[in-house]
């Protein structure tokens, strides 16, 4: 099998791989994208530290939108995946409704969803968030090393 | 995600799983797992083929610690791998769910 380098050696010398996906607001919608990125990180050089951390921070944002976001069961969540300068970034977008998991008060019931946010916070590099156009926009970012979880975070 | 029964001396019963403890994986066993967590009274989970664990997961797992301990029961899990044992400290869920390592320890922790 031939591997594909998780950055190219230029920034310049190839294009950028992306994909995206479409999902539904049910919770089969966790396991699918798990599939999803599977599939995108199989043939790329990733650890599996990193790999471990994508896929439990897509785990958890996904069920979060699913579980609270108040979507319609046909409610349209879009992910895509790009290797970026430095890294992988994981971006989701929702129509739930506005939250933001970056400044988001931990909930004092740990069993209704803060578990979730605490390993999203920890396992992603940098996390940012914009209500944008009705929609939440999350985008995680994941060093090619993955070192995770982040000292003192 | 696959859950086996094997029944061992003194009355411990040994449920090990195998596979991703995510959504899907903690769908499919919660059911069945909950069930003998609560009518068992000796409880060893055995973890260490577990590769990858998620909140929902964890909320499994506090789930049957609960349920098994209502009963006045003891359930304690076996070798978690490192990597699922991180997400179980971070999320501090270790304050909750007694881990312990090689099954003679885990075996004394039920008794």
């Amino acid at each position: 099998m031939v591997s594909t380098p998780l950055l190219p050696a230029s920034a310049e010398a190839a294009p950028i791989p992306t994909s995206e996906i479409a999902l539904t607001g049910h919770m089969a919608a966790v396991g699918d994208a798990g599939d999803w990125l599977a599939t995108w990180l199989e043939p790329r050089e990733a650890s599996a530290e990193l790999v471990f951390a994508m896929r439990l921070c897509l785990e958890e944002a996904l069920a979060n939108i699913v579980m609270h976001g108040g979507l319609e069961p046909e409610g349209a969540i879009v992910a895509s995946l790009a290797e970026e300068a430095g890294g992988v970034i994981l971006r989701i977008s929702d129509e739930g409704r506005p939250f933001d998991p970056v400044t988001a008060e931990l909930p004092h019931d740990q069993e209704i969803g803060g578990n979730g946010l605490i390993l999203i916070r920890r396992y992603a590099s940098v996390m940012s968030y914009r209500r944008e156009g009705g929609r939440n926009h999350l985008t995680l970012s994941f060093s090619r090393l993955a070192e995770t979880p982040a000292p003192g975070r | 995600m696959k859950m086996e029964l094997h029944d061992l001396p003194e009355g411990v019963t040994r449920i090990t799983l195998a596979g991703d403890l995510d959504a899907r994986g903690a769908g499919e066993i919660d059911l069945q797992f909950q069930a003998v967590a609560a009518s068992r009274h000796k409880v060893v989970v055995d973890m260490s083929q577990v590769g990858f664990l998620a909140s929902i997961g964890i909320r499994t797992l506090i789930q049957a610690v609960k349920a098994n301990n209502g009963k006045g029961g003891k359930l304690v899990l076996l070798d978690p791998v490192e990597a699922v044992w991180k997400v179980i400290t971070t999320c501090g869920a270790d304050a909750v769910l007694p881990v312990a390592h090689g099954l003679d320890a885990a075996v004394a922790g039920v008794s």
